[in-house]
């Protein structure tokens, strides 16, 4: 049958990281290095001048089971729509170099208040780890999807993170913003 | 309709199964082009999807999943043709069939810019190590 693939949300130190699978549930950006399917304890306040952020969020898929073939061609989409809200925003990014030893980097920031911001500089090593300057996420849809390199045969982790993060801007309004819908789509030769 | 499975038809009668009755698994690198003359997608007793094939060309076949976190997957089968022109072997004949529903896109060739019908990986929709 078909492989089994499922979308992790890693958090916590890169040595010992923590895999969520949030395949079937959502999961909030916060200004926190933790998942949640609702928690707002620490949310990201709005700035009086400037943007704050969410702690960046690392995505990548999972293969947990594979008879034979290939998962490979893997894309990631949103509907194209802002749906957050006004004046908040979302970007992403992927992360560059070898598929085999794609860089998690643990998101930083203060706790309650803001993560750093995702860019090229911040993320891991600050030149390559991050494989370009990230983009408007509604940029990406399902037409002109972001490609994400990678390719696995047997279980374990595949291909490039995906990095999002949430920004918010002063014209931002208090509570909680609107939901988005991110979609992996990838190819299975599996039996 | 539930999970898809196919069968490869070879010229001389023999049925390779995904699944055979006996349980054991193939996989679609077991299946031999040169063989091939015909590509089935099954739904149970159901046949949804025939694509026949002529000696020289080679098959192309994938599940493709769209997980969309919180709604559940969606996956369609794509099944593709490429005939030998020159020393190449260019696309003639590519469809999707939709798991959920058995809806059917089909096209000449792969659509780029197309939700599910755009290429694997590869220049210009080469499968990778398969015929």
């Amino acid at each position: 049958m078909a492989a089994t693939v499922t979308i992790r949300r890693w958090t916590g130190s890169s040595g010992a990281p923590t895999k969520t699978n949030i395949t079937s549930i959502n999961t909030r950006a916060n200004a926190e290095d933790a998942h949640s399917t609702a928690g707002t304890s620490n949310s990201i306040l709005i700035p009086t001048s400037g943007t704050n952020y969410s702690f960046w969020v690392a995505t990548r898929l999972s293969v947990d089971a594979i008879t034979g073939g290939t998962v490979d061609n893997i894309r990631w989409y949103t509907d194209g729509t802002n749906s957050l809200g006004t004046g908040v925003g979302l970007n992403v990014a992927i992360t560059g170099g070898s598929v085999n030893t794609a860089t998690y980097a643990q998101a930083t920031g203060t706790t309650g208040t803001s993560g750093t911001q995702l860019t090229v500089a911040n993320y891991g090593n600050g030149t390559t780890d991050l494989a370009g300057a990230p983009a408007s996420a509604f940029t990406y849809t399902s037409g002109s999807p972001l490609t994400v390199p990678g390719s696995l045969s047997a279980t374990g982790d595949l291909g490039q993170f995906v990095v999002y993060q949430i920004t918010v801007g002063t014209t931002a309004v208090s509570g909680p913003t609107g939901s988005e819908t991110l979609t992996f789509k990838y190819d299975d030769t599996s039996s | 309709m539930g999970t898809l499975t196919w069968k490869a038809v070879y010229r001389d009668g023999f049925v390779l199964r995904q699944i055979d009755p006996d349980g054991q698994k193939n996989v679609y690198a077991d299946i031999d082009q040169e063989r091939l003359s015909a590509f089935e997608l099954w739904d149970g007793d159901d046949c949804k999807l025939v694509m026949p094939f002529e000696a020289g060309e080679r098959l192309i076949w994938r599940r493709r999943t769209a997980v969309i976190p919180g709604q559940g997957d969606e996956t369609v089968h794509i099944v593709g043709r490429r005939r030998p022109v020159a020393e190449f072997l260019e696309v003639s004949s590519v469809a999707c069939i939709f798991e959920a529903d058995g809806r059917i896109i089909s096209a000449d060739s792969f659509v780029p810019e197309h939700e599910w019908l755009y290429p694997p990986s590869g220049p210009q929709g080469q499968e990778v190590g398969n015929g």
